[in-house]
């Protein structure tokens, strides 16, 4: 069987065990603001970053976008699909914006984590022209590293890092924002 | 020296080499100004390259882990000894699910495997969904990079392909709407796409789930719309946990292209509801390769392209002039384990410059490996003849005192005498581009022998 | 302590001026210093085609030579890390483990031994150093531009210690000259386009003079210099330093 064939040339063939090096917090240069720090890592891939005192003031910017006509689903309103919530999945250009709850934020690289809980139709974050990330000031952490220590793999069956509006460099090292999903990509602080 | 012979001709256009030389370089410089907003840097590497060792030296314990865990995520495990099987494998999900089309994001696995041409043989048609890969596959051609696959490609050149196959404007090669054109184009495959394959960056053992990194989102939009996920990975891509990963991470984007991440990290742990993950481990002479004592540490490369980007060589010289799936510094140590005969030149096509091993960010020692594959050529006759004479014989010069006096001053008198067609003709390659240096009249042991010697 | 010095076997017939300045620069730094009779070679060329194992001759000839020194000393690092490093295992006794921690390639040896941080000296032109791979990702005689950390280079802390030097900066600090041994040979059409390169750096930046640790680099570039008759000559550290503090 190719498995048994597979495991037992590897266990003939390893290197003598080396040991797992103990984590070490590797720290990052500068800016002790981390909430500036997200900012500008955020902007610098691509992403609008929006300020609020709280919650209400950006839910009250996400409702402007659906009175301007923006198709806006909306899953703060509807966490894990309780209440039978079916959005609208028409997979073509009509769905606007989708907004979503992040969980963490990471300042030294401006990505923010949402996992199928926050949003159960996993190819909506993808899918939608505009992606809005709802995050908590206070969520927002150092690195990757301390960043990944909160996060539970776990929980859900999808979770994703997404830091900015989709691109690419493929044709000629030039950068172009929206390539295959989002064109553009808010993150709502409060 | 086939490699010397295709960079000979891929040099033949100069400004066009410049200009791939310094798209390269761009790209090294951006990595560069990334590694300087990292304090430790030195120190992540260092944790990279150990926690890769230890995975590698524990590989088979990580592998059944990593299984067990996915199988309880209700993934489906599948192992595949050579790229034959795995082509087997991802045909016969094909075939079970009635599908004839795969969309595919960037795997370079599948393109060692020679995946596609196989498939397509079958009559699968084969949708490359990452931009860079859809253009080379229009233009029928193999990637030349292993992050920027159309990296050698000219924007002229990728709207006039798109021009005869999306119908774009005619003389319109403004990156944004060429890359708009592949977005409508692809969105319908997208939308439509019953099976999709993606590659696997990271599969983590402690919790049975893998990791994909993608700039486009077209991984991510190929199988969240298709029943069916394929993900094929070669066996040295498991690692213990989410804490190593935030280490490779850290390092992987910031070395591949100089974004401290990719747009999109996505952690596939559980297929959605009613949906299924297809997980192909491969091993294809990694397990064996493994057992290498001076070659094994080659297999804790995280592909992220940084040897190439820095490499003079592989930039003057362009990644189809290696003639293999992985060009560049890491294709030149991994490819001769494949076929030692075919591929005897690569380790030479290098000037052990070392700078591939300063930015790799497992710290593979590269360029002490290429030095290491050119005694292996050497030690299985693989070395040309004409090399091997040549050598040989400066080899008995240079251990007799007496004849390498000789030797030296009869080549310097020779030099000094020489009509300059005699010394600057086809017979004389370093005199092609250069002048040769001027003798002098005096060797320094001649001179010392007069000036200082007690004798 | 009583030195040795190694002169690498294409500076002994093709730039035995570097040779005579490495001794005569050591010689007024108050070095007791010699260079045996009958040296040949480290045994690279062959080493680096894949044929190390056929050194083993020309290497215990090398060891023979120098393991009476308490120190070596040579003005090439590429030959220096070869001994370190690619000298046949069958030869690695106890002469040959003195050889290989007690030789030095020059810039090393005026820094980590005699300890020197200026020199007394006067050198009024323009200077590209450019930074040979050996010596530099090798021995570790400066910091590459790959890793992070504050630059350093002993060539260029040693050359910026003369008056009146003007050390210019390049566009690509430490990017490879394209020698590489046989290299030069076997890839001819990339090795040249390399050396070139190198040239276009140091001429755009106004360059004078090329210097290097390494004379093969600079015997690359000046081929590529006569050839395409470029404002600019090549020295060698040594070349250069002992010059100066003339």
């Amino acid at each position: 069987m190719s498995k048994a064939e597979i495991l037992n040339s590897i266990s003939k063939n390893k290197p003598t065990p080396v040991d797992l090096p103990a984590p070490r917090k590797i720290k990052i240069e500068g800016n002790k603001d981390l909430i500036r720090a997200f900012a500008d890592k955020a902007t610098g891939a691509g992403s609008q970053v929006e300020n609020f005192d709280s919650l209400d003031k950006a839910e009250a910017w996400i409702r402007q976008q659906e009175k301007n006509g923006k198709s806006v689903i909306d899953f703060l309103q509807h966490l894990e699909g309780k209440d039978g919530f079916l959005p609208l999945t028409d997979d073509t250009d009509k769905v606007d914006m989708v907004v979503i709850r992040g969980q963490l934020g990471v300042a030294e690289n401006g990505a923010v984590w949402i996992d199928e809980h926050d949003m159960f139709i996993r190819k909506l974050p993808f899918l939608t022209i505009h992606l809005v990330l709802v995050l908590e000031k206070a969520k927002i952490l150092p690195d990757l590293q301390k960043a990944y220590k909160q996060v539970d793999l776990e929980r859900s069956g999808f979770g994703v890092f997404i830091a900015g509006p989709s691109k690419t460099a493929d044709i000629e090292q030039a950068l172009v924002i929206g390539a295959h999903g989002p064109i553009e990509h808010t993150i709502l602080l409060y | 020296m086939k490699h010397a012979r295709a960079a000979r001709e891929f040099l033949s256009n100069g400004p066009r080499t410049e200009w791939h030389s310094q798209a390269l370089w761009y790209v090294r410089q951006k990595r560069d100004v990334q590694k300087d907003e990292i304090r430790d840097w030195e120190d992540l590497r260092e944790q990279a390259s150990v926690i890769k060792e230890h995975t590698l030296s524990n590989l088979d314990q990580y592998l059944e882990e990593f299984e067990t865990k996915a199988l309880k995520n209700g993934i489906h495990v599948h192992w595949a000894v050579n790229a034959k099987e795995h082509n087997n494998i991802v045909l016969e999900i094909l075939q079970q699910a009635g599908v004839r089309k795969l969309v595919k994001s960037k795997s370079m696995l599948t393109e060692e495997c020679h995946l596609n041409p196989f498939l397509m043989d079958k009559g699968i048609d084969v949708i490359e969904s990452d931009l860079g890969e859809r253009i080379i596959q229009f233009a029928d051609q193999d990637p030349s990079h292993i992050v920027l696959p159309a990296i050698h490609l000219k924007k002229e050149e990728v709207g006039k392909l798109f021009e005869k196959k999306l119908n774009t404007e005619s003389g319109n090669y403004d990156p944004t709407y060429l890359t708009g054109a592949a977005r409508k184009h692809l969105r319908e495959h997208f939308v439509s796409a019953e099976v999709a394959m993606t590659g696997v960056n990271f599969a983590i053992a402690e919790s049975g789930g893998f990791a994909v990194c993608t700039n486009e989102g077209n991984a991510d939009m190929g199988v969240h719309h298709a029943k069916i996920h394929i993900a094929s990975m070669g066996i040295e891509k498991v690692i213990p946990g989410k804490d190593q990963l935030a280490v490779f991470l850290r390092l992987l984007a910031r070395s591949a292209t100089g974004q401290p991440i990719t747009t999109y990290t996505s952690h596939f742990q559980k297929p959605a509801e009613g949906k299924e993950i297809h997980l192909i481990i491969v091993d294809n002479g990694r397990s064996e390769h493994l057992g290498k004592d001076k070659f094994w540490r080659a297999l804790k490369c995280i592909r992220c392209g940084a040897c190439l980007n820095t490499c003079p060589v592989y930039r003057r010289s362009g990644g189809h002039s290696y003639g293999y799936t992985i060009p560049g510094p890491i294709g030149s140590i991994l490819t001769p384990r494949v076929d030692l005969k075919q591929y005897s030149d690569l380790p030479f096509a290098s000037s052990l410059c070392g700078s591939c091993t300063d930015v790799c960010p497992v710290k593979i020692e590269i360029h002490e490996q290429l030095y290491q594959w050119r005694q292996e050529v050497y030690e299985q006759k693989q070395l040309s003849g004409t090399k091997k004479l040549g050598l040989k014989v400066m080899g008995r010069v240079l251990a007799r005192p007496r004849l390498y006096h000789r030797s030296g001053k009869f080549a310097r008198k020779a030099l000094k005498i020489s009509p300059r067609f005699l010394i600057y003709n086809r017979m004389n390659p370093w005199g092609r581009s250069r002048d040769l240096p001027a003798p002098p009249k005096q060797s320094f042991q001649e001179w010392y022998r007069e000036n200082r010697s007690k004798s | 302590m009583k030195a040795g010095l190694f002169i690498p076997c294409y500076i002994d017939q093709f730039y035995p001026q570097v040779g005579i300045d490495t001794l005569l620069l050591l010689e007024k730094l108050g070095v007791e210093i010699e260079s045996p009779a009958n040296q040949t070679c480290c045994g690279q060329p062959l080493a680096n085609s894949g044929m190390e194992k056929e050194t083993t001759e020309i290497c215990s000839h090398f060891i023979q030579l120098f393991s009476s020194y308490d120190t070596i000393i040579s003005p090439s690092g590429s030959c220096v890390l070869h001994i370190k490093e690619h000298v046949p295992e069958s030869l690695h006794d106890e002469a040959y483990f003195h050889v290989r921690d007690h030789i030095y390639e020059l810039t090393e040896f005026l820094t980590d031994v005699l300890m020197i941080e200026e020199l007394d000296g006067h050198f009024p032109h323009r200077v590209g150093l450019h930074q040979s791979c050996h010596g530099l990702r090798g021995l570790r005689n400066g910091k590459s531009s790959e890793l992070a950390g504050d630059p350093s280079s002993k060539a260029r802390s040693l050359l910026s210690s003369l008056k009146d030097i003007q050390l210019v900066d390049l566009d690509r600090t430490d990017e490879c000259c394209g020698f590489g041994g046989t290299f030069s040979v076997f890839e001819e059409a990339v090795s040249a386009q390399m050396g070139k390169d190198r040239i276009h750096d140091h001429v755009k930046n106004g360059a004078e003079v090329i210097t290097a640790i390494d004379m093969s680099c600079l015997m690359h570039m000046e081929g590529v210099i006569k050839r395409n008759s470029h404002p600019l000559r090549v020295m060698h550290v040594a070349e250069i330093l002992n010059f100066a503090i003339s």
